[in-house]
């Protein structure tokens, strides 16, 4: 089931809403947790089964480690390492499979009469790489003592399921997502209406604006030779749009369904494109991977005693902010890693987080030499030409990640990024050739139409004024034409059904 | 306390520690900033920071921290 | 009470919504619908063929008119499910008469996943109530008569119906048809749409015909079996032209543009010319070259001739 078909929008929805209110209090959490399996099936059918065996193994480890007499930690850690490793082992084989026995097998190709090991893909449960994160977390908590093992099964098993989340996230923490999906507030008005209009702003961005990019970047994409200079530009542009009205346009959708329940999900996206560094730009887009990786892979490493002692001694040899840097890189680049790998399986990827970690790397070490320079120039690196003199750097690199991420492998993606200074020719922008690759001249027409509306929103974001309630004080007839028009953009200048070709959620494979 | 806010101002001059008291959900405090701090602070009142101890609550304002330090400091 | 006021709020807004996209649909709706059958004068067509893309890119009403002149429509629909075919010949046969009616049979053993089965079935229901859901995109029409689409629109209409594909792509994997006494059974939910159409044909006399268009890829014996099994005891003809292709004249080095899976407008000039023999000695359909009432026919079979001139095959 997907969260843009009619049959999720005008039927589960609905009902899942109105069996939630119609539903005693003390049960409604069992109203969500079966919507939740239900559409769960519905999407991945008996892999539900890896769903079910990951919430009782964080449940069972939970409460294992609960019972845990504080004084004897080797235990602890032992339990908390055997439920993280079964989630890793999950992905590993799952998802990592195929590569890592291609890599695993190019490699022993080197001698002779090495044996070949078998390639088998199997089917990966949807949100694997999602749920995953959330009962590692669960159990990272406990551990730590953010939180407590928790008794209820149910509890643990609707945070693990919660349908909005499953798919595409955003990442939950256990506390507090797992008492307010477990309370069963009454539905509010307030909440159904700003919620619904969420719901509408999302599925605006990922219908009309990602899913009519697709077909451009799947056909620049698929033939890289042929897509240079103009064309891979055009190629990075695209992509990145649709990634981002895709992924926070599903995000909309997601949040927006579960404020109509009563219950508020972390924010995933703060208009990214504002960034002016690379570290900013990461507290902006996927937010709530971004803090899963700082929560739990960053600040656990450069707190270990081992780098803190790595980092003590470079501060005491050469100054403070070389002992900084020295005890951020292990870490960084464990961050940066698994943000790559965690996004799929491939050398692409691997070459993304690597991207990255050079970028975030580079800024931390030219950090003091920047701002001393800037002060010596008396350049105000707070006012506005400089900033927005950043946010385009800021947009090169991205677009250059971006490429890179979308690109079927590290050379073709590399290869389009040379052919941007050696296979330049202004002519294609005239001569009809972005009009050969899926998409015509009224597409590029709405699309033009729609990201001015997107970048308008986000201004309004950036600056603070909530729409919905700026909206919620017109007066009825106006307010009621406004959301009209954007349900009647969707369903016209949607990219579905007839005349479209269809589309799948980026980041639903994950 | 004192000595706190000299260290905190040293990392980020530009926050106004005596009243701020959202320093890490607003982001006035990033990562990195976290990292050089705990070091500091280490040094400074000779107690040991673990990433359990790296929570919102122990860090949003110096008032907390300060808190944190003295809990530290007892151990 | 202000929760009834609100109440009231929301379900006025969502009717007042659906009447809004509702009144859509006058606006949306194509006039080129149905591959453009809807153009047809009423009653003028003879037969009629329908079926999934095996029928839309593999049979040639304007060959069959060239060699015979039997008035007919293709109606096949990529990809569709025979829930949406038993609707579309219901709508069809609204505005004309035909004496036979062809059904491509591939389409009977298309099977989604239930789980699929149930969302599709939904989604075409609330399509079906609300056209303008389906029709959406028509505003690229409305706006630019020069659109794209548009432009395929003629094709189609002169090819009456027919997606013209003229690539080849050969299939080489030699016979396909290996003998078996196994049989694909028909699905429940298929079955049921086949009956439903089965009857709506004979309540009009009209003469169902099965057949099967040559497809190595699509077709096995299992399937054979099974369908010459429902022919047998509903009655019906069912012509299987993957026993013997090249009975036929079909070359698989030039006959199709994806490998085996489909035929190209060369495969499909075949197919029809056999089709059409067939409705000429087993239907009892009457020349119709000549009348005023055909005089479209004929102006668009010199574009037909004129377009396939000059894509002869090899």
């Amino acid at each position: 089931m997907k969260y843009t078909s009619l049959f999720y929008l005008t039927l589960f929805l609905p009902l899942t809403l109105l069996a939630y209110q119609l539903c005693p209090q003390r049960h409604r959490w069992v109203v969500l947790l079966t919507a939740s399996y239900f559409f769960y099936f519905m999407a991945s059918l008996t892999l539900i089964l890896y769903l079910w065996a990951s919430t009782l193994c964080v449940y069972a480890v939970g409460l294992g480690m609960g019972r845990c007499d504080p004084l004897t930690h080797g235990r602890k850690r032992l339990l908390v390492w055997i439920g993280v490793g079964v989630h890793l082992a999950l992905l590993a084989v799952l998802k990592y499979g195929p590569f890592i026995a291609g890599v695993a097998n190019d490699v022993l190709a080197l001698w002779p009469a090495a044996p070949h090991l078998p390639v088998f893909k199997l089917a990966v449960p949807a949100g694997l790489s999602f749920f995953s994160l959330q009962a590692i977390s669960y159990l990272a908590d406990i551990y730590q003592g953010r939180t407590k093992a928790d008794t209820n099964l149910g509890r643990v098993a609707l945070y693990m399921a919660f349908f909005p989340t499953i798919i595409e996230g955003p990442i939950c923490r256990y506390e507090p997502t797992a008492a307010a999906l477990y309370a069963g507030q009454p539905l509010n008005h307030h909440d159904i209406a700003y919620g619904s209009q969420l719901l509408c702003w999302g599925l605006f961005k990922k219908m009309v604006i990602a899913d009519r990019l697709s077909p451009l970047v799947n056909n620049l994409f698929k033939n890289p030779a042929e897509s240079g200079g103009v064309l891979a530009v055009l190629a990075a542009v695209a992509c990145t749009i649709q990634l981002y009205a895709d992924f926070s346009g599903c995000i909309d959708i997601s949040i927006g369904t579960a404020q109509m329940f009563g219950i508020t999900l972390p924010q995933n996206f703060r208009q990214p494109f504002f960034s002016t560094t690379v570290t900013e730009f990461w507290r902006r887009w996927h937010i709530t991977l971004g803090t899963w990786l700082k929560d739990y892979i960053f600040f656990p490493l450069s707190m270990s005693p081992r780098i803190k002692a790595l980092g003590r001694r470079a501060k005491q040899r050469h100054g403070r902010r070389f002992g900084q840097i020295i005890q951020a890189i292990i870490p960084l680049l464990a961050v940066w890693m698994a943000n790559g790998i965690w996004h799929g399986a491939g050398w692409n990827y691997l070459f993304f987080g690597a991207y990255y970690f050079v970028l975030v790397m580079l800024g931390l070490i030219f950090e003091q030499p920047l701002e001393t320079l800037a002060a010596r120039l008396h350049i105000d690196r707070k006012a506005w030409p400089w900033r927005a003199l950043q946010m385009v750097k800021m947009a090169v690199i991205v677009l250059v990640g971006e490429l890179m991420f979308r690109a079927s492998d590290v050379a073709s993606g590399l290869a389009m990024l040379r052919s941007i200074f050696t296979g330049w020719d202004w002519k294609m922008l005239t001569d009809g050739t972005l009009l050969q690759h899926g998409i015509y001249g009224n597409d590029y027409m709405v699309l033009l139409a729609a990201g001015v509306i997107m970048l308008a929103v986000d201004i309004c974001h950036e600056a603070g004024i909530s729409l919905r309630d700026w909206a919620a004080r017109l007066r009825l007839p106006i307010r009621w034409t406004l959301y009209v028009t954007l349900i009647l953009l969707v369903v016209i200048f949607g990219a579905y059904g007839e005349g479209y070709q269809p589309v799948d959620p980026l980041y639903a494979n994950f | 306390m004192e000595k706190l806010l000299a260290i905190l101002r040293d990392i980020n001059p530009d926050n106004d520690y005596e009243s701020a008291d959202h320093l890490i959900d607003q982001g006035l405090l990033d990562s990195f900033a976290i990292l050089e701090l705990v070091s500091n602070l280490e040094d400074a009142f000779g107690i040991s920071i673990t990433a359990t101890d790296l929570v919102p609550a122990n860090f949003n304002s110096a008032a907390a921290m300060w808190a944190m330090i003295q809990r530290l400091s007892k151990d | 009470m202000r929760i009834n006021k609100n109440i009231v709020k929301s379900v006025s807004f969502v009717v007042l919504t659906v009447a809004i996209i509702g009144l859509l649909t006058p606006v949306l709706a194509p006039t080129k619908v149905f591959n453009g059958v809807m153009d047809e004068p009423d009653g003028s067509l003879q037969y009629v063929a329908f079926g999934d893309s095996e029928c839309n890119a593999g049979f040639s009403p304007m060959e069959i008119w060239k060699d015979y002149g039997f008035a007919g429509y293709n109606c096949g629909v990529s990809a569709q499910r025979i829930q949406d075919t038993y609707y579309l010949v219901d709508k069809v046969l609204e505005h004309q008469q035909p004496q036979a009616i062809f059904l491509e049979t591939n389409l009977i053993y298309r099977h989604m996943l239930t789980v699929d089965e149930v969302q599709a079935s939904y989604q075409h229901l609330v399509e079906r109530m609300l056209p303008a859901l389906r029709f959406h995109a028509r505003w690229k029409q409305l706006l630019d008569p020069l659109a794209k689409s548009d432009g395929r629109d003629a094709l189609t209409a002169m090819l009456k119906g027919m997606r013209f594909k003229t690539d080849e792509k050969g299939y080489s994997g030699g016979p396909y048809a290996t003998p078996t006494d196994q049989r694909q059974r028909i699905g429940i939910l298929q079955r049921m749409y086949l009956d439903r159409i089965v009857k709506l044909c004979r309540s009009k006399g009209i003469t169902l015909i099965l057949y099967a268009s040559p497809s190595p890829a699509c077709w096995n014996m299992q399937r054979h079996n099974g369908l010459a099994d429902y022919a047998k005891d509903n009655g019906l003809s069912f012509i299987d032209m993957n026993l013997d292709p090249s009975a036929y004249g079909i070359d698989w080095s030039q006959d199709t543009y994806d490998g085996g899976d489909h035929l190209n407008f060369f495969g499909a000039t075949k197919v029809s010319r056999y089709l059409g023999s067939y409705l000429r000695d087993k239907s009892g359909l009457t020349d119709r070259r000549g009348q005023p009432s055909y005089e479209q026919w004929e102006r668009t079979l010199d574009d037909y001739l004129k377009k396939t001139k000059d894509v002869k095959a090899k």
